[in-house]
């Protein structure tokens, strides 16, 4: 995920994230014909839905029937519906049968192995973008040193950097890290937390540095005259007032983690232990009869990042307008 | 009292004094985990890349601009930035208008709450997994793929599949075995005439025996002649016992069930229709005088609708006569539009609830004003709102064009095989993971690569510091 | 560009090569499994320690490598701690070794990544370390190995590609009853089966290598051994009349849209594995082709997509084959006939391995070296079925059923053996399988005269000669 933020203010917090805007009088005239608009928005909603439903009939049909007859086929025979592929999925079972099958429990390659690891790679990294960028930022605000418009300035621009240009010099590093010190973070899961943190940095900054420079100055000034720290400052002052939008980056960045595949492949790609976007990638290219699988892990992988969408939905939308909106 | 005064403000100036280089170390030092992280991770390995994009293979000799050279002289880096640019050209156009009209739209109804978070959902979800649900809708065989059985459906609707539908890539003419010639408009005939009281025995065959017994055929019989009436049979002439001889008619050997025929004079006008029956026998009674043939109508075998490969290579421009160069640079492969869907399916969320959130932050008054000088709601529309939010629609237009350029899970996970250098999905992202890191790494190229990358998402990079520096 | 999809293709092509059915599906238990104290090991003696060892070997695939590597592990005293890395075992070694964290031994699908790794020293030679147990393998396979006259392989597992799979319940609604000897003879089986209503082929294209492996398999038939090494190491031309030759003759094949299922549209749609589920189907649903013309590790998708299917014509039980839901139905294979003019070619064969090689020269990791290229650890693996070794004392009687006795018997008995020409291509490989695709896209003389032009070009520019 890649957004442009290219705002300096956050949205005001208590903004409902996909609740209706207040609608002026106006908009509403504009009504050519509201059933018409409510039907066709009506058929696109369905129309939406079907590729997430689809991928959820499959994951509980028969594995056998996938390449027999198509997923609709269940709203004629709903007695197709089973729990077996889930069932195969996490205790292994008989799936080898169905052309390539996963380890069962906890060992490597199986996908209860695959959310832990997902889960290992998305909270480091979350937690570090968050506090990383929060006290940079912080530092942009409501440091005195010079230049801080200038490296603010750095950060804006290294938000669109592709991370494929880092890719293979990151790499040598790790090996380079191996060699020196015994400690290679190549094919770890902290090397690729390191990744994550430093490309998810800048956003961070923009992020957090635009809901900063938000807050009164007179309070940090005031902090200082009555000879509080910087530290203390931070904690006590700063970031109980940026909770919120320390939330939305949080979640934002979570989701984007949680859903990379690209930087795991590198870092992670051969290895055992992988996060489960890397789980699915691998298993399409097994290319034995299993999207039984892919289409139950797929309902695996998209449980996380859904209750931590619903659950933060307004922060999360937050996140992503952080900029795109004025 | 004024003295204490005094006092307590030198006092304070004294400390604020005595700390204030202290809040600048402080604060400096905030900054420094994160600079580290950027100099380490960011910034120094995109100097590196440029470096080694001048050297071969394995990091070790400078080559100077060969690996650029080559880059730019073989077919499957063109394919690859052909692939970019279409993406470029086509999605982030396309994404903000079903943006902005599903945010015009949504503002309308009651439950746009609901709306809004089902177009959303999708970006919640990983690139992977979605790709993975378009695997599947894509399926070539209409039994499984949901976009290729709508087609079938409504093509079965239009025009029903006959009872002996041909198998593709045969030709009714290759059923024909004996007694039968290739008639106009794909029908079949009797190669010979017949008039009343005749009989004729067409044979044909490249229909399986299984095909028959379904329809309930029955061992084929000639239906004895009689007067004023043409009779005949049409069987399957292929037995097991005697796969190679043709024209008997064995035990073995099926009749036709309900063939449609129709007799014809030699003009091609139509005198009589009839069907077979189980035995694959015929009869047309009251024929009158003259000389005719027995046809079998093209409708019989008409095929149902067999797929389209939506994720196939097949360029939608035609590249018939084309040099591999030109062919790479101007072809557009269906799978490229099919990615294009199921990527737009994922980020039309996004765009519509950035276009919504602009959309409410709108000058009302200046709307208002538009309706009260009587502007129709399109005008207003087009000469109030669209300008206005044309800001927001940039800010949309340029995030997307730096999401494609950058375009990697999708191309990976629909492309599967087609996203491997030189295949027709293949993007400038997913060389340089293939090339840096697929097998058979060649460092240099892979850097060059994403050296061009970067220079294409520079002037990203410069409007947004342009827009972030001027406010 | 790379081994990219050689890789992908040449584990691909491995990866189904499982065995999992075998074991699971004919009841084949472990126990049959000779252990180290019945069967002639080369004698290794205590080592202790531990090894780290990759191969692409996963799932089912895995257990019964883990089961080779038991005897092993239970003389020396040595832990392996084993990772199969699935279809990305190319791209992981390579990215291991980049990384600088490789495994001491690993097994490799492609020979190329043997040569790379030893022209950048990052493996071990393996004469030392082998001594007499080198000469276990034909020549053709050492030599796909060697670099700079050292051997830096040592194949432990093969893959025989001279193969045509059939369902025979298909050859019989024809009423075809002995398999083709000749090219000839299977382009009138396919006409026959075609009048019948039984389209004659499954035609696997997925990205280019199965009809790469075809064309290659015509190539060799056609014009023998030597000009298939020429070709392979781009001594002869790709515009040459034997080149010519084989696209004449394959487009006798490839040019009836109605011989291939689907037509040359579903051709061209018809990817690994689901090309082969389409002739061996689940039980209960028709076969819809009769032949696919595919390597011997199909028969790992044969019985892992659909139970009850039996090696061999006889059946079980000496049972009919049929495709009848009721019935038993069968799988089983004839070699890819030679022209009729050609059949001096008839016994070269064309194939693949998995190769092992040392990365790290340890007193451990060269025992096991060692154990890999002895007899012992391919017969056990022959003996759980689903495998074949290049290994010239791995005895017939080693494996299973009658289909995979046949099938090793013809890679021990191959007059010549080839290795798949297009996994020596390297970066032109992924280019080399396009061309390939427009072939049987558009099979005509004129396409022909312009894909050899264009390969010549291709193989030109990435070889450099």
């Amino acid at each position: 995920m890649t957004t442009v933020p290219v705002t300096t203010t956050p949205p005001p917090a208590q903004e409902p994230a996909l609740q209706p805007r207040q609608t002026s009088g106006l908009l509403k005239r504009l009504r050519p014909s509201r059933l018409a608009i409510n039907l066709v928005l009506g058929a696109i909603a369905l129309f939406w839905l079907v590729p997430s439903l689809s991928m959820m009939i499959i994951s509980f049909r028969p594995a056998g029937l996938f390449e027999v007859s198509g997923w609709w086929k269940v709203f004629s025979t709903p007695s197709q519906l089973t729990l077996q592929n889930y069932k195969e999925l996490f205790t292994g079972g008989s799936s080898t049968v169905l052309g390539g099958g996963v380890p069962s429990g906890l060992a490597p390659g199986s996908v209860l192995d695959a959310l832990r690891t997902s889960l290992e790679i998305s909270v480091p990294a979350t937690v570090l973008v968050t506090a990383i960028s929060s006290l940079a930022a912080y530092s942009i605000v409501f440091g005195r040193w010079r230049g801080r418009n200038a490296v603010f300035l750095t950060v804006v621009g290294l938000m669109v950097v592709p991370l494929q240009v880092a890719l293979i010099p990151v790499a040598s590093l790790y090996r380079d890290m191996g060699s020196l010190t015994g400690w290679n973070p190549f094919g770890t899961i902290t090397g690729v937390v390191i990744f994550h943190v430093a490309f998810g940095l800048p956003f961070g900054v923009f992020l957090m540095r635009n809901f900063f420079i938000g807050l009164p100055t007179a309070l940090i000034e005031a902090g200082r005259i009555d000879g509080a720290g910087e530290w203390t400052l931070f904690r006590r002052v700063v970031i109980p007032l940026g909770i919120a939008a320390a939330a939305s980056l949080a979640i934002f960045q979570f989701i984007w983690v949680w859903n990379d595949l690209l930087v795991a492949l590198v870092f992670l790609g051969g290895d055992p232990h992988v996060p489960l976007t890397l789980f699915l990638y691998d298993q399409e290219r097994t290319l034995a009869a299993n999207f039984w699988i892919i289409s139950t892990g797929s309902m695996v992988s998209i449980v996380v990042p859904l209750i931590v969408f619903l659950a933060f939905q307004r922060h999360f939308v937050r996140g992503m307008l952080a900029g795109a909106v004025k | 009292m004024a003295v204490v005064a005094v006092d307590r403000q030198q006092g304070r100036a004294g400390r604020k004094g005595m700390r204030h280089g202290q809040h600048h170390l402080q604060s400096l030092a905030f900054l420094v985990p994160g600079a580290i992280l950027l100099l380490a991770i960011v910034v120094w390995p995109t100097i590196a890349t440029v470096r080694y994009s001048f050297y071969n293979g394995t990091a070790t000799k400078a080559v100077g601009l060969s690996n650029y050279k080559s880059l730019f002289s073989t077919a499957d880096t063109l394919i690859a930035f052909r692939n970019n640019v279409i993406w470029v050209l086509v999605f982030p156009f396309i994404v903000t208008v079903i943006g902005l009209v599903f945010a015009v739209l949504s503002e309308r109804i009651r439950w746009s709450t609901a709306f809004k978070t089902v177009i959303f959902l999708p970006i919640v979800f990983s690139v992977t997994a979605s790709s993975l649900v378009f695997t599947q809708i894509f399926q070539l065989d209409p039994h499984v793929g949901v976009l290729n059985a709508i087609v079938q459906t409504v093509d079965d609707w239009f025009s029903p599949p006959g009872a002996y539908p041909l198998s593709a890539g045969q030709s009714a003419a290759s059923l024909a075995t004996s007694g039968v010639v290739v008639a106009p408009h794909g029908a079949l005939e009797s190669s010979k005439t017949v008039s009343a009281g005749g009989t004729v025995k067409m044979g044909l065959t490249g229909i399986s025996a299984d095909t028959l017994t379904v329809l309930g055929a029955r061992p084929a019989k000639v239906p004895t002649p009689s007067a004023g009436t043409v009779t005949g049979l049409v069987w399957r002439d292929f037995s097991i016992s005697n796969p190679s001889n043709i024209s008997a008619v064995y035990p073995d050997e099926n009749g036709f069930a309900d063939l449609h025929l129709a007799l014809v004079r030699s003009d091609g006008s139509t005198v009589a229709t009839t069907t077979t029956d189980a035995f694959g026998g015929f009869r047309f009674a009251d024929v009158g005088p003259g000389n005719f043939r027995v046809q079998i109508n093209a409708s019989n075998f008409k095929p149902s609708f067999s797929g389209t490969f939506w994720l196939g290579p097949q360029s939608l421009t035609p590249t018939g006569n084309l040099s591999q160069t030109a062919e790479a640079l101007l072809s557009i492969p269906l799978i490229d539009i099919s990615m294009i869907l199921a990527y737009l399916w994922i980020w039309a969320g996004f765009t519509m609830v950035v276009v919504a959130a602009g959309l409410a932050a709108l000058d009302r008054e200046a709307l208002e004003a538009a309706h009260v000088d009587g502007a129709t709601e399109w005008q207003t529309f087009r000469r109030v709102t669209i300008p206005m939010l044309a800001p927001v629609l940039t800010v949309v237009l340029v995030t997307m064009v730096i999401n494609v350029l950058k375009i990697f899970d999708i191309v990976v996970n629909l492309g599967i095989d087609a996203s491997q250098p030189g295949g027709q999905a293949s993007t400038l992202a997913s060389d340089v993971y293939y090339l840096g890191f697929g097998g058979g790494v060649h460092t240099g190229l892979a850097s060059a690569l994403a050296v061009i990358l970067f220079v294409l998402v520079v002037p990203a990079m410069l409007f947004n510091l342009k827009r972030i520096s001027g406010k | 560009m790379s081994h990219v999809r050689a890789s992908l293709s040449a584990s691909r092509r491995h990866k189904l090569f499982s065995v999992a059915a075998f074991t699971g599906l004919l009841g084949l238990a472990v126990s049959m499994v000779p252990t180290s104290a019945s069967t002639a090991s080369p004698a290794l003696g205590h080592i202790g320690g531990s090894i780290s060892l990759w191969a692409e070997w996963t799932s089912t695939e895995q257990q019964d490598f883990e089961a080779v590597l038991a005897p092993f592990e239970a003389e020396t005293g040595v832990t392996i701690n084993y990772s199969g890395k699935g279809s990305n075992m190319d791209t992981a070694i390579d990215a291991a070794v980049a990384g600088g964290a490789p495994p001491q031994v690993a097994l490799v699908p492609d020979p190329g990544t043997v040569l790379a790794l030893a022209k950048k020293g990052a493996i071990q030679p393996l004469a030392p370390v082998l001594g007499s147990e080198a000469s276990n393998y034909g020549a053709a396979w050492n030599k796909l190995v060697t670099y700079n006259g050292k051997l830096y392989g040592v194949w432990f597992k093969g893959a025989n590609k001279n193969t045509i799979w059939y369902n025979p319940a298909e050859f019989a609604l024809a009423g075809i009853k002995k398999t083709p000897t000749t090219w000839q003879q299977l382009l009138t089986d396919a006409a026959t089966l075609k009048r019948a209503g039984v389209t004659p082929f499954s035609l696997c294209t997925d990205i280019g290598w199965p009809v790469a492996d075809l064309w290659q398999n015509v190539y060799l038939k056609t014009a023998g051994a030597t000009n298939y090494d020429a070709l392979a190491a781009h001594t002869i031309p790709w515009t040459g009349p034997t080149v010519t030759t084989a696209f004449n003759t394959l487009a006798e094949l490839i040019g009836q849209p109605s011989y291939l299922l689907g037509g040359t549209k579903g051709a061209l749609a018809n990817n690994y594995p689901v090309c082969v589920d389409k002739v061996f189907p689940k039980p209960g649903t028709m076969p819809q082709a009769a032949m696919v013309i595919e390597a011997d590790f199909i028969v790992s998708e044969i019985v892992g997509n659909s139970s009850g299917y039996t090696a061999g014509t006889a059946g079980a039980g000496g049972k009919k084959c049929t495709a009848s839901p009721a019935g038993t139905p069968c799988y089983d294979f004839f070699p890819f006939p030679a022209p009729a003019a050609d059949q001096k070619n008839s016994s070269a064969i064309q194939g693949s391995g998995d190769v092992a090689m040392l990365l790290k020269s340890t007193a451990a990791a060269k025992a096991l070296i060692k154990y890999l290229g002895s007899a012992e650890a391919g017969e056990i693996w022959a003996h759980l079925g689903g495998f074949a070794s290049p290994n010239k004392l791995v005895p017939l009687s080693s494996y299973p059923d009658p289909v995979t006795q046949a099938d090793a018997s013809e890679l021990q008995h191959a007059t010549s053996f080839v290795f798949s020409l297009d996994d020596l291509q390297g970066s032109w490989e992924p280019s080399l399988w396009q061309d390939m695709l427009n072939f049987v896209k558009n099979p005509t003389a004129k396409n022909i005269a312009s894909i050899q032009k264009t390969m010549q070009a291709q193989a030109t520019a990435a070889l450099g000669h």
